[in-house]
């Protein structure tokens, strides 16, 4: 599979990683260097010889050197040969620490699948019932004191608000992680950035405490709910359901998903990488989120612009959107056509409003636009127009590369929507997809 | 009041029923008959938010820009591209040209997403490297920014409105470009738009103005610069009579001949005793006798020589350091009747060495007397100086270098890298960066021997690597990476930063084709 230099890219923990990557992506370095169907392999000179392993079917690598970053410099190295300069990789037998090194990770692989398949141990019912019945009580408490102080808000009116700072939602919502509601203390949290912000901000304050109140609402009706909307809202106050019971008992969709696109949230020591899929012949959309702290690797694989055969376990929705890999077979490859998308604004819009109306808190969509025309507004601002001159603003200051692989002409284009601006994340245009997100300017 | 604006005064402060919004969400709310006003407001509020993301309208004033002009050149093939995309992200500035000027020469041009990083450079030579590849993209795309300006009038033809307007309106550095440019397109009408302007131009400018004649010059500027010769600036003086001294029977250089004869004669050494000294070079091969001038008139003055010298230099030394500046070399030749060689070896015999071969030196650097620069570095080499002669020794050394024939320099060159000491005042570095690249096969291969076996060429691997000619390469590649006893991981570390630029320069050679 040939992978494009800003794919390899993609993958480096950090723009040092590949910066000294590409320095190694010589073959003066190397010594033995080879390819089969299954892996890429090669011996690297620093300061020491390096075994360097790299298997195709998900992009895992293995490195003898000590570096705690993954992939580190020189499995970057290798992958950066071999994309660019195949006929220095050539075909050859692989060597004795390559065929070992897979066939313990297949051993391990089959370990954890039956790990997965096999029930877990019930635990005792009768303390799991009590520990639920419990949590739900303190919810409950912890929601009716966060009802009463949202009406306090509102009765003495939210201009006080400004003068109060950030201590008064870190109060509250420390006080619902007690209540062990840790999603909405999230929420109250991030509308302490409202206050000043604007000059509409009140106003903003109160459609987002407004949207607090229904959820609140939902809850005290939660019997009364459809059994995936009930699911939703306990998700949205912070019940989780494990990764485990997920590919167990989740919805499971298997279909060829292209990866639209992707980008890198980092969030203080942990990184969130959230990646857009959709499945080509499903048309289903899928959000996966994967977690990687400080330089560590994300657990799978995920190169936009590709399709992977896999199975998605999708999390219980009534707009399920939240998605993990249960399953993948194969590797992945390129995608050279067209995306598969809305035809304009107006209608991706309208899915839009559809979505809303079956999850009412949904914050962000994936937006793909077929024969846009990226252009710069008056007013300075950012946008891509379709066919019709409807047009969405764009999210970041300047898109040039997009604006450049236009060139004034329509294109095809894939970015996250979050009810204001849309974030380009990858575009194809002549049947190549170009990375938009991290790429260099 | 709109229902928002309820919550700036709190619903406390509010008479009369609750405010609405005036949306099918009304009857809504009403129905759940909420008992308490704040939640009443406050999931008409939720409510509303959501009915508004739902209900979001686009914007149909945005224009589409006009679409781009199609592209004349085919884009590099993916494996080009790949290098392309490395080599303008970071790396050498040198190996980016090269791979610009290849990709020229290939009638390629840059693929569309790499054309705002090209339109970023803000170095000159790359951006004159970039210019012929941008094609219409890369020129309907600098028209969105004022920064990418420089590109917008690189496509080729005649001077056009636009090159005027610059001319006279634009910054300075523009002015000075757009002048360049239509130098180079119609000589003698640059010259006239100068002449159109010299009077408001402010001296320093003027300076600056004059070295775009230098492209281009021909007897018909010698008007022009001789009624320069009036101004009342010594600088702009002095940079017109270097143009008129490079002019063929000018004025200046007559008038300069007809100064300077008197002040040097030779005579060559006689006997057969004093042939055999000087070719096993104890002893010159004649006497050369030097008689600067006592005193100057104004025209000197008017022809660029300054009436007083500089710090250090006395006042006969520098008058004549400055009328043998304008001089071609090739005269003395003819003239005293001797090869460049025994006339330096003769010039440091006596006590006017320094004043002689720094004219003689100035002189072979404006007119390109490749066969003097050899002789006259060797000369600076061999002599020792201190303070104010020391530096004008390091900056002949590097000024001559470049003038020598190819030959020559890189045997001066390579004859540093075994004694590094006696470079001085230069380094090796310097040098070898003033060597014409690509080198000889000669010149590399001396060089790759000396960097397999040696430790003390570090700072030179850079260099060495952009010079390095292509057939070269493979010898270059096979340098052992692993490092000798001493010099350990710094030595390791210099050996892959020069195989990394050999190798990034094989394949762009490979994926490049020129």
């Amino acid at each position: 599979m040939d992978l494009s230099l800003d794919q390899v890219t993609a993958l480096a923990p950090d723009a040092n990683a590949a910066a000294a990557a590409k320095k190694l992506a010589q073959p003066a370095v190397w010594k033995n260097l080879g390819r089969s169907a299954q892996a890429l392999w090669g011996e690297c000179q620093g300061s020491a010889l390096y075994q360097v392993r790299v298997d195709l079917a998900d992009l895992a690598s293995k490195c003898s050197c000590p570096s705690r970053k993954l992939p580190c410099k020189h499995s970057l190295a290798l992958l950066y040969l071999a994309a660019g300069q195949r006929d220095r990789v050539p075909e050859a037998d692989p060597p004795g620490w390559l065929t070992e090194w897979l066939a313990r990770r297949a051993e391990t692989a089959a370990k954890k699948q039956k790990k997965a398949a096999a029930a877990p141990a019930a635990p005792d019912p009768a303390a799991q019932a009590r520990r639920a019945e419990r949590r739900l009580e303190r919810v409950a408490e912890g929601l009716d004191a966060l009802d009463l102080w949202m009406s306090d808000l509102v009765r003495n009116g939210l201009g006080a608000v400004e003068t109060q700072g950030s201590d008064l939602w870190e109060r509250q919502a420390a006080r619902l992680v007690d209540a062990q509601v840790p999603a909405v203390a999230s929420r109250v949290r991030r509308m302490a950035e409202i206050p000043r912000s604007s000059p509409d901000w009140p106003q903003r304050l109160l459609l987002e405490l407004g949207r607090l109140a229904l959820l609140t609402h939902a809850f005290r009706r939660l019997d009364t709910l459809e059994p995936e909307l009930g699911e939703e809202v306990r998700q949205l106050l912070g019940w989780t359901v494990s990764r485990e019971e997920l590919a167990a008992r989740g919805e499971r969709v298997p279909d060829e998903w292209l990866v639209l696109g992707q980008w890198v949230d980092e969030d203080g020591r942990l990184r969130v990488q959230r990646n857009w899929l959709r499945g080509t012949a499903t048309g289903r959309d899928a959000l996966v989120l994967q977690f990687a702290p400080g330089t560590g690797p994300f657990p799978e694989t995920l190169v936009p612009g590709t399709r992977i055969t896999a199975d998605l376990a999708f999390w219980p929705s009534t707009y399920p959107l939240r998605a993990l890999v249960a399953e993948r077979r194969g590797g992945a490859s390129p995608w050279t056509r067209p995306l598969p998308g809305h035809a304009g604004v107006g209608d991706f819009l309208a899915a839009v409003a559809n979505a809303l109306a079956r999850q009412p808190w949904v914050e962000h969509f994936p937006c793909v636009l077929r024969d846009v025309t990226p252009a710069v507004a008056a007013d300075g601002t950012w946008h891509v127009v379709d066919r019709a001159g409807e047009s969405l603003p764009l999210k970041g200051a300047e898109h040039w590369r997009l604006l450049a692989l236009s060139g004034g002409a329509p294109l095809d284009l894939a970015g996250e929507w979050d009810g204001d601006r849309l974030l380009p994340l990858g575009a194809v245009v002549l049947e190549q997809y170009e990375v938009l997100w991290g790429a260099r300017p | 009041m709109s229902f928002l604006d309820v919550a700036v005064l709190g619903t406390a402060r509010q008479q009369g029923e609750t405010p609405v919004t005036g949306t099918p969400l009304d009857p809504l709310v009403d129905a759940l008959a909420l008992p308490e006003r704040e939640r009443n407001v406050l999931l008409r509020a939720g409510s509303l938010a959501v009915y508004r993301r739902a209900g979001s309208r686009p914007r149909t004033d945005v224009e589409r820009p006009a679409a781009a002009p199609p592209d004349r050149l085919p884009v590099p093939p993916p494996a080009a591209v790949r290098l392309l995309a490395d080599l303008i992200a970071g790396g050498e500035k040198d190996l980016l040209r090269e791979a610009l000027e290849r990709l020229a020469r290939a009638s390629w041009r840059l693929p569309p997403v790499l054309l705002p990083a090209a339109l970023s450079l803000l170095d000159k030579r790359l951006r004159g490297a970039a210019a012929p590849v941008l094609d219409e993209r890369g020129r309907w795309l600098a028209r969105f920014r004022p920064e990418w300006a420089w590109a917008l009038h690189t496509a080729a033809g005649e001077p056009g409105v636009e090159d005027e307007r610059v001319w006279l309106e634009g910054a300075f550095p523009e002015r000075v470009a757009a002048l360049a440019r239509v130098r180079g397109l119609d000589a003698p009408h640059a010259r006239e738009w100068l002449d159109l302007v010299w009077a408001q131009e402010a001296a320093e400018r003027r300076a600056d103005l004059l070295v775009t004649l230098e492209a281009g010059l021909s007897g018909d500027d010698e008007v022009f610069l001789e009624r320069v010769l009036d101004d009342r600036s010594q600088l702009v003086r002095a940079a017109a009579a270097a143009l008129l001294a490079k002019l063929p029977g000018s004025g200046l250089g007559r008038r300069m001949v007809q100064r300077a004869d008197g002040l040097l004669s030779y005579s060559a050494a006689t006997g057969a005793w004093a042939r055999v000294k000087s070719r096993i070079r104890v002893a010159p091969a004649g006497v050369l006798a030097v008689t600067p001038p006592k005193a100057i008139d104004k025209s000197w003055e008017r022809d660029g020589i300054s009436a007083k010298p500089p710090k250090g230099l006395g006042e006969r030394a520098h008058w004549l350091a400055g009328v043998l500046s304008l001089i071609p070399p090739a005269h003395w030749v003819k003239r005293l009747g001797a090869a460049p060689a025994d006339l330096v070896a003769a010039a440091w015999a006596g006590d006017w060495g320094f004043p002689v071969t720094l004219g003689w030196s100035r002189a072979a650097a404006l007119h390109r007397a490749a066969p003097w620069a050899g002789a006259l570095w060797d000369g600076w080499r061999g002599a020792t100086l201190k303070g104010m002669q020391a530096s004008v020794q390091r900056e002949m050394l590097l000024a001559l270098l470049p003038v020598m024939a190819r030959q020559d320099a890189e045997a001066r060159a390579l004859a540093l890298i075994d004694d590094a000491a006696a470079a001085a005042p230069v380094g090796l570095r310097e040098v070898l960066e003033l060597l014409p690249a690509p080198w000889s096969e000669d010149a590399a291969r001396a060089y790759l021997d000396a960097l397999a076996e040696r430790d003390t060429l570090s700072d030179t691997v850079t260099v060495a690597a952009l010079g390095l000619p292509p057939t070269c390469f493979a010898r270059a590649l096979e340098l052992p990476q692993d490092a000798p006893a001493e010099g350990g991981a710094s030595r390791r570390k210099h050996i892959q930063t020069f195989t990394a630029i050999v190798e990034l320069r094989r394949r762009l050679h490979e994926e490049i084709p020129a």
